[in-house]
């Protein structure tokens, strides 16, 4: 495959190969696996909750105040005693957005050389091929700024230079439980490694951990994507994302409200040339002249830890 | 074919022209970071307690950095209102056995340049990993001695004066919990995990029931009988 923008003679459609003409597809890519963490429910309330509070005004970011309320007891009061009010106490976060882009250039006359031969979720045109990339591209992003919180949580579930075990995952779900965070929905995103791990480890320890329902998905899910299995109530996916550090891989585990988005909505102004307005990113047509047209995908957003209560980071060995 | 009179120039796949050079095969983006070290975020590594270093990535928008270029302030700033304190960038110290003191972009952060998945990236490593090109694989040589006397560094920047007990109790207890949950199973997984396991806790601190495991007597050595 030829590098570069496509042109007649570079990037995806390599016209001076005069053998034959070729179908163009979308090539298999790890990327794919980032599709189905962010479809997930963690994540698409995160995302819900994002738009439901409206557009930013005036500020470049977004706060969140965690107000302590509900954890407080009465306290014994004689008859005739006024109880003294309790000060409020809160933890502020900020979500500050930023402007991320992705663009890519196609000339009208690899347009009209190749663009018939666009095949599948690609087809049938250039505008269909960008847009299909242009939601990936914003769910790539998102999906790795969200694996690059894993090492600034505060909880940690396993060990530094041993594998993954069912054990440690377990424990790390009932301290998630402790901390009041194990109601409602939980995914976990590890490498392939960690899922190794933890196949190796149930089918080792045989019995009734090996012949469980949960373990048996594991076993029997090919056709799953990267969807690993339910483990103790958390959805486990396989994701290229994440971070190592100190030899160790550095997976994630998410529940409601652990970390939260802001986009902000961008009404492209009416002189521009919109292909894509989706909300959380745009995608914009341009002529910049030479006869080729430059398609840019834009977002505005931000990502925070909102409660590490609410998550944990997955440490085994690389 | 020779290179004649209308080819200027050998073909792409021929060794020894400038079209030879490859491009450093890395693995993503990755953005640079500023090194974060709590005195209660600690774990047990190659029987030391040592900081488990926080990440603040200077990537605009993640974690309160402002849009632009910058060095992590909003990122860094959450950290230190969690107890964290910024480790330097120009903090002295060593990699691969050479001193750090002026790289360019810190004492402990390096930049490559290179490509992944057909695109131009920019990737931060730390310096205690550098790559080599292997064809077209880059393997990641690690200094395994030099990180953990880094780690040993920014653990003296916030506890200057060693440990006290609970911090070591923090460090130690998760790693009893899994040697325990090691030793409760029968298997050979089971044994291989406690050996990992016990490796890196502190010696004073593994328990005396195990302790055998990891004070094995050396073995006696036999005499090497020459052959008749």
């Amino acid at each position: 495959m030829a590098a570069g923008e496509w042109y007649s003679n570079s990037g995806i459609g390599d016209a001076n190969n005069a053998v034959t003409a070729r179908g163009i597809q979308a090539a298999l890519t790890a990327a794919n696996k980032n599709l189905e963490a962010s479809a997930h429910p963690v994540m698409q309330q995160m995302l819900a909750r994002d738009q439901g509070v409206g557009n930013m005004l005036g500020a470049v970011g977004f706060g969140m105040s965690f107000a302590d309320l509900g954890s407080g007891k009465l306290s014994a009061e004689s008859e005739g005693t006024a109880a003294t009010p309790t000060n409020f106490s809160t933890t502020n976060v900020a979500v500050t957005v930023a402007r991320r882009a992705f663009a890519r250039e196609v000339s009208d006359y690899a347009r009209s050389l190749q663009e018939g031969l666009l095949m599948g979720e690609i087809g049938p045109t250039a505008e269909a091929l960008l847009a299909y990339e242009g939601t990936r591209v914003w769910i790539n992003s998102l999906v790795d700024q969200i694996a690059a919180l894993a090492s600034s949580a505060t909880n940690t579930i396993g060990s530094t230079g041993v594998p993954l075990t069912w054990s440690a995952l377990n424990e790390g779900i009932l301290d998630l439980k402790d901390r009041g965070a194990g109601s409602g929905r939980a995914m976990a995103l590890v490498t392939v490694k960690g899922a190794k791990d933890l196949a190796d480890d149930a089918l080792s320890l045989g019995g009734a951990v090996a012949m469980a329902p949960q373990i048996q998905q594991l076993l029997a899910n090919a056709s799953a994507g990267g969807f690993v299995g339910s483990f103790g109530g958390v959805d486990v996916y396989l994701n290229s994302e994440l971070d190592t550090d100190s030899g160790d891989d550095l997976g994630l585990l998410l529940t409601d409200g652990a970390v939260i988005s802001k986009h902000q909505t961008v009404a492209l102004p009416r002189e521009a040339d919109v292909l894509v307005n989706a909300g959380f990113y745009s995608m914009e047509l341009r002529r910049p002249g030479g006869s080729v047209s430059i398609i840019e995908t834009v977002a505005y957003n931000g990502v925070t830890i909102a409660e590490n209560g609410r998550m944990a980071a997955i440490r085994y060995a690389s | 074919m020779p290179i004649g009179s209308n080819q200027t120039t050998a073909p792409a796949f021929a060794a020894g022209s400038s079209f030879a050079r490859q491009d450093l095969r890395l693995p993503r983006q990755r953005d640079a970071w500023t090194y974060c070290v709590s005195p209660t975020r600690l774990f047990c590594v190659d029987g030391q307690i040592l900081p488990e270093l926080a990440k603040a990535w200077h990537t605009p928008g993640i974690q309160g950095n402002p849009a632009g270029t910058n060095r992590g302030q909003g990122f860094v700033g959450n950290m230190i209102a969690q107890g964290y304190q910024p480790v330097p960038h120009d903090l002295p110290c060593k990699a691969f056995g050479a001193p750090r003191a002026g790289s360019p972009v810190s004492t402990y952060l390096d930049r490559y340049d290179g490509v992944s998945r057909g695109r131009r990236v920019v990737y931060y490593s730390d310096a205690w990993h550098r790559p080599r090109q292997l064809g077209h694989l880059t393997s990641w040589e690690h200094d395994r001695a030099g990180w953990l006397d880094f780690l040993a560094q920014c653990l003296a920047l916030v506890s200057p004066d060693g440990l006290v007990d609970l911090q070591v109790q923090l460090a130690v207890a998760p790693v009893l919990r899994r040697v325990r949950a090691a030793q409760d199973r029968d298997d050979a997984r089971g044994r291989r995990m406690l050996g990992q396991l016990l490796s890196h806790l502190p010696a004073e601190h593994v328990p005396d029931d195990l302790r055998h495991l990891v004070e094995s007597e050396p073995k006696p050595k036999t005499a090497r009988r020459r052959k008749e």
